[in-house]
């Protein structure tokens, strides 16, 4: 084996980089508002995430279920090929996503307050 | 010589693709979407090293394409070939360098493997969100590039060419 010892410094530095940035991130998360849902990168539905909430989103027999329970969010089942969505972890904070990229499907968390919609007030 | 360049370049090709189908049926590791060791790279640094850098982008790129057409879909396409490309074009350039051996370049493909897909899927459903998944994914591309880096060492070490470049 021949390295050099430009390799160790690489693997250090690329490591140190990563785990600072991973707790910049970790610092600057901020509590969520509310859940947003996109299809094809238009906004389809918005929930306020305080609030428990299942709902079923389907459109051309695609369908991805969504649980809104205790402040987090997940994807409870799909019928996805790749299941990636169904297997992300929870999300709750501000920014976090859950994307279905077979389904064309977002799920993203935004701070503020929930919109309710004209029929609620 | 043509004929054996064609015969090395299709048989590193269907190594590749095997090698993707073979990790496919490893179990995944899913903290975030899209880690994986890269196996179907191998072949890819074995060209880097001891072929020409058009015949590593002619494996990748063929191999990508192929895969793309049999089993999965134009999304998966666009993934893949940036991804791709991203790491080709970053260990090119630090091999012409000359800072690294073999194990950095195979750290530096790594991360830019993961960093282009990144890149792209930012672009794509348009979440920068996304961005939060980078240090595990910096990471990540650096483990996975320690494995390769360690594997290609020994076969760039140990593997003669049928003939001369």
């Amino acid at each position: 084996m021949k390295f050099k010892r430009n390799d160790i410094i690489l693997i250090i530095s690329l490591l140190i980089i990563a785990v600072i940035s991973f707790f910049l991130i970790q610092s600057m998360k901020k509590v969520g508002g509310s859940v947003l849902v996109l299809k094809n990168n238009q906004e389809i539905d918005k929930f306020p995430l305080n609030e428990n909430t299942k709902k079923m989103i389907e459109f051309d027999g695609q369908y991805n279920q969504l649980i809104i329970q205790d402040s987090k969010v997940w994807i409870e089942s799909a019928n996805c090929p790749n299941q990636i969505c169904v297997k992300h972890p929870k999300i709750q904070y501000s920014g976090e996503t859950i994307i279905c990229l077979p389904h064309q499907l977002v799920i993203t968390i935004v701070d503020g307050e929930a919109v309710f919609d004209s029929i609620s007030y | 010589m043509k004929t054996k360049r064609i015969t090395l370049l299709a048989m590193l090709i269907a190594l590749s693709m095997v090698l993707s189908y073979l990790e496919s049926l490893l179990p995944q590791v899913y903290i975030v979407p899209g880690i994986k060791i890269g196996l179907a790279n191998i072949p890819v640094m074995f060209a880097i090293f001891k072929l020409k850098p058009s015949d590593a982008l002619l494996i990748s790129g063929i191999r990508i394409f192929l895969l793309a057409i049999l089993f999965r879909n134009f999304l998966s396409f666009i993934f893949s070939i940036t991804g791709g490309l991203m790491s080709i074009a970053f260990m090119l350039l630090f091999k012409k360098m000359k800072t690294f051996s073999i194990m950095g370049i195979s750290v530096i493909g790594g991360v830019a493997h993961n960093l282009g897909q990144i890149l792209i899927a930012v672009f794509v459903v348009n979440t920068p969100g996304l961005l939060f998944y980078l240090p595990i994914l910096i990471i990540a591309g650096t483990l996975a590039g320690i494995v390769i880096g360690l594997i290609c060492n020994l076969l760039v070490e140990h593997i003669q060419l049928p003939f001369q470049e």
